[in-house]
């Protein structure tokens, strides 16, 4: 006999998180938390120079010019630049995202300064050596190629090609494509860091996230000697566009001879910053979004037995977002299994009961804690409410946003943005368009 | 040298109180109050490691199990509680353990315990729930089958260790999954879930004794059944093997793994510097040379293993585009025969040193994380202590030891090269 559950009041969970914000002269925006746990400071500049901004022809450029900034500065190789950090048993790293670019530093207290110091070498004065260039084309073309293995990376990628379409800033993955990081010269490199790495004073600006064992006057003081003057720039979008919905089914399969077949089906989503966020995700929490607990996982999973690991998931951008739901499963189960992904995906509309919403709630309201346990977790939330906008009075006013979300908003989000009859549909593996049994569909080559 | 000893000067040891109660259970408690959550867990020394042939993955089945009902909760009641309580919870499986864990809040962690120690003693292990999670671990097989890298990984076990348990793959093999019976998995049960054989963990927002007296409440009354690892010696290698496993991949490998030794043996902490020196990080000498200046490899690392009862020194290497896995394989020998004839500078070894250390700093970072690390010493040293006598062990090391266990391992008789390429279908698309 199964014994009731203990039912838990809804009480504050959170904990004070001290975000302090300021604003060097050139408008650079500095947030810092002060935690003395550890003698460690993380660093992340995040600069609004990710993939989207890649030219049709040159996807991958953003990547590469981020990646060059530590392959040889004005006063170090790439090699000293590596030396000088690790030296220290600190790490610094570029970073590419479709949004935003930048770069990520961790040391032990002591080396602060040094990990300042190489951030603005790396920052202010890259010079974009022609050889480091052609070498660093070589490794990024194997990598494009090495994650064509991986059935996940290329179901992925076939899937945000067809859902965002074809030159949308959003359609290809940050690393670009091989025959695109080729033609890449010196010269772009050069001109996109010159529109791209600054402290802009567009809709998106330009900000560091220090967490650690810092003071934080004196961490002001620092990074103002060092980026106070760094001149600003401005970004602007290039090809984004609104992705429809298509009229019908459209599938595409990608053959591999593998004894599964992996699953994503979707479209495009709501973008960060979306006003029903919340009521999305809390949705999706019940759809598929909560592991063994979300419906698609527990029909696909736990009845039939059909995959590990199913699910269902939005990924969200500035300026677009995804919406998709995937399976991997035995090839000769591929049908059933994506018969039961739209099934739960067209059940929630109408079907959604107070339980599972309650349920929802309390996990996401017991769970905030979690999200900022450690500093590099702090540093990621911290970077995400900048980004979103969402005020740094997000903490106190996070358990009352999630409370307020009624059955109604959470349905309406379902509505909204659950598409049943007309999606897209990828498959990697041994499969036949025959062997799916989707009415209408449309098979692209 | 300097940059060492200032580190040694912030280097504190880590903390944990440690209880043995009568049954056996050991608990380990981590305190750390940066934040108002907790890390609840518990280890069982069981894993691939104990799995005679035709059971091999039984370990892993059972966790999956696991989150199958006890005689007191349904199946579902386990995630639902946790869920509900804004928790985080999973289980894994490994060649010496089966771990479950849930992070709470400070004021929630005794749910996880709670559930715990009711799956330790009342599992339900129902037949009609058995088949359907077995078919969910033969797609989790299928995964692991579909994964080129992975599977090559797990090629490497079989060759490299010909009788010893080590070879055995976590997930299992398939025509084991098929055959084991829910029987078969309520006797490993009964072996190996109790008391004795269990490492409770909790970390992160909590009291020491707070922790022991609700441990020692759930926990306590439950009896304790030692179980002893038996022993086994995989026959010393006599003579290099080499193979090649065919997969539908672009881009093929290679690999090369010698024996070594076990994680107390003194030469540990040298074979653990010589993978820094190789791989960790971007002045390392595989990134520095064979990545960038020769531009022979996209992805290359050298990893010690040392594990309870053996070790391994792993090295892997995808060659960039128009280069060949016989040219990566002679450049890796050549940098391990470096090894063996120059001496490393004090720079590099201070710089990996310092590496290595800096890591045991940034780890205490997260509760789940350091709950995770000390258990993993315990169970392997049997003494999470050991964990403290690390950096100064890492400290003792000379440029002279590096040379010496680099002349003693890196031999051609003691190593396994594999070749991970294309198949005959995918070379002719």
């Amino acid at each position: 006999m199964r014994k009731p559950m203990i039912l838990f009041a809804l009480i504050v969970l959170v904990h004070a998180v001290d975000i302090r914000q300021d604003t060097l002269p050139n408008g650079l925006l500095v947030l810092s938390i002060e935690a003395h746990k550890l003698p460690e400071i993380m660093v992340r500049f995040m600069i609004p120079a990710g993939s989207f901004s890649d030219p049709v022809g040159k996807e991958g450029l953003a990547n590469l010019t981020n990646q060059m900034l530590i392959r040889g500065t004005k006063n170090y190789s790439g090699d000293a630049l590596a030396d000088e950090i690790e030296s220290v048993g600190g790490d610094l790293s570029p970073f590419c995202a479709d949004d935003y670019a930048g770069l990520s530093g961790r040391v032990l207290t002591p080396d602060f300064p040094r990990l300042v110091k190489l951030m603005k070498e790396c920052l202010f004065y890259p010079n974009f050596d022609t050889l480091q260039l052609a070498r660093l084309k070589r490794e990024v073309i194997s990598d494009i190629r090495a994650a064509g293995d991986d059935p996940e990376q290329v179901g992925g990628l076939a899937f945000r090609q067809i859902a965002f379409g074809t030159g949308n800033s959003y359609a290809h993955d940050p690393a670009g494509y091989d025959s695109t990081v080729s033609t890449v010269t010196v010269k772009d490199i050069r001109d996109y860091y010159q529109y791209a790495y600054g402290p802009p004073s567009g809709p998106q600006p330009a900000f560091v996230v220090c967490v650690g064992d810092f003071i934080h006057d004196s961490l002001i003081v620092l990074l103002t000697r060092e980026f106070g003057d760094w001149p600003a720039k401005r970004s602007e979008l290039s090809n984004v566009f609104s992705s429809p919905l298509p009229e019908r089914p459209v599938g595409r399969i990608i053959k591999r001879d593998i004894s599964q077949a992996y699953v994503f089906l979707g479209y495009s989503g709501p973008r960060l910053r979306a006003p029903d966020w919340n009521a999305t995700r809390l949705m999706n929490y019940i759809l598929g979004g909560s592991g063994l607990t979300s419906r698609i996982m527990h029909s696909i999973r736990e009845e039939q037995g059909l995959a590990y690991d199913a699910r269902s998931s939005f990924y969200r951008f500035v300026y677009g977002g995804l919406f998709v739901a995937s399976v991997q499963t035995k090839k000769e189960m591929a049908n059933q299994a994506i018969q039961s992904l739209i099934k739960e995906i067209g059940r929630i509309k109408d079907d959604l009961t107070a339980d599972e919403v309650s349920w929802a709630k309390k996990y996401y309201i017991g769970h905030f804690p979690l999200t900022f346990d450690t500093y590099g977790e702090l540093a990621e939330l911290t970077a995400q409410i900048q980004i979103e906008n969402l005020g740094f009075d997000y903490f106190d006013r996070y358990e009352k946003m999630i409370n307020g979300l009624g059955i109604d908003q959470i349905r309406a989000a379902a509505q909204k943005y659950l598409h049943p009859d007309s999606y897209y549909l990828v498959i990697v593996g041994d499969i036949k368009p025959e062997d799916i049994k989707i009415d209408g569909i449309r098979w692209l080559d | 040298m300097i940059q060492l000893l200032l580190f040694l000067a912030i280097w504190q040891p880590i903390k944990v109180d440690k209880f043995v109660l009568d049954n056996g259970l050991t608990l380990l408690v981590y305190e750390d109050h940066f934040a108002p959550v907790v890390s609840a867990q518990i280890h069982y020394r069981v894993g691939a490691y104990n799995e005679p042939k035709g059971r091999t993955g039984i370990s892993h089945l059972l966790e999956h199990m696991a989150f199958k009902g006890t005689k007191k909760h349904g199946p579902k009641d386990y995630d639902r509680a946790i869920h509900e309580a804004g928790g985080e919870e999973n289980g894994f499986t490994s060649t010496h353990v089966t771990a479950f864990f849930a992070n709470l809040h400070k004021d929630r962690y005794a749910i996880e315990l709670d559930f715990e120690a009711d799956r330790m003693a009342n599992l339900l292990l129902d037949p009609k729930e058995f088949e359907p999670e077995k078919h969910v671990v033969m797609e989790e097989r299928r995964l692991n089958d579909n994964d080129p890298y992975g599977a090559f990984g797990e090629e490497f076990d079989l060759i490299t260790y010909l009788y010893h348990p080590y070879r055995n793959p976590v997930v299992g093999f398939m025509s084991d999954l098929e055959h084991i019976t829910v029987a078969d998995v309520k006797d490993w049960y009964r072996r190996y879930y109790n008391p004795s054989n269990a490492i409770v963990v909790v970390a992160g927002d909590v009291e020491a004794e707070a922790a022991y007296a609700l441990v020692k409440k759930l926990f306590g009354k439950l009896k304790g059944s030692p179980v002893k690892d038996e022993i086994f010696a995989e026959p010393p290698q006599q003579g290099e093997r080499r193979f090649e496993y065919r997969k539908d991949v672009r881009m093929p490998a290679v690999g090369i793994q010698y024996h070594t030794v076990t994680v107390l043996d003194p030469e540990a902490y040298a074979l653990n510097l010589i993978g820094t020196i190789l791989s960790q990080g971007r002045s390392s000498r595989f990134q520095r040379e064979v990545v960038r200046e020769k531009n022979l490899a996209v992805n290359i690392y050298a990893y010690s293993s040392t594990a309870k009862y053996a070790g391994t020194f792993y090295l892997f290497g995808i060659p960039q585009a128009g280069i060949d896995v016989k040219t990566l394989e002679t450049e890796i020998e050549n940098q391990l025969d470096r090894l063996k004839t120059e001496k490393v500078t004090a720079e590099e070894l201070d710089k990996a040193k310092r590496l290595v250390m800096a890591q045991t700093i940034y780890r205490q970072d997260s509760p789940t994380g350091i709950g995770f690390t000390i258990a993993n010493w315990e169970n392997t040293t049997g003494d999470w202590q050991n964990i403290n006598r690390f950096p100064d062990e890492i400290q003792k090391v000379t440029a002279d030891d590096i040379v010496r266990v680099a002349k003693k391992y890196f031999i051609k008789d003691n190593r396994t090269v594999g070749y991970l390429l294309p198949s005959e279908k995918s070379e002719e698309k």
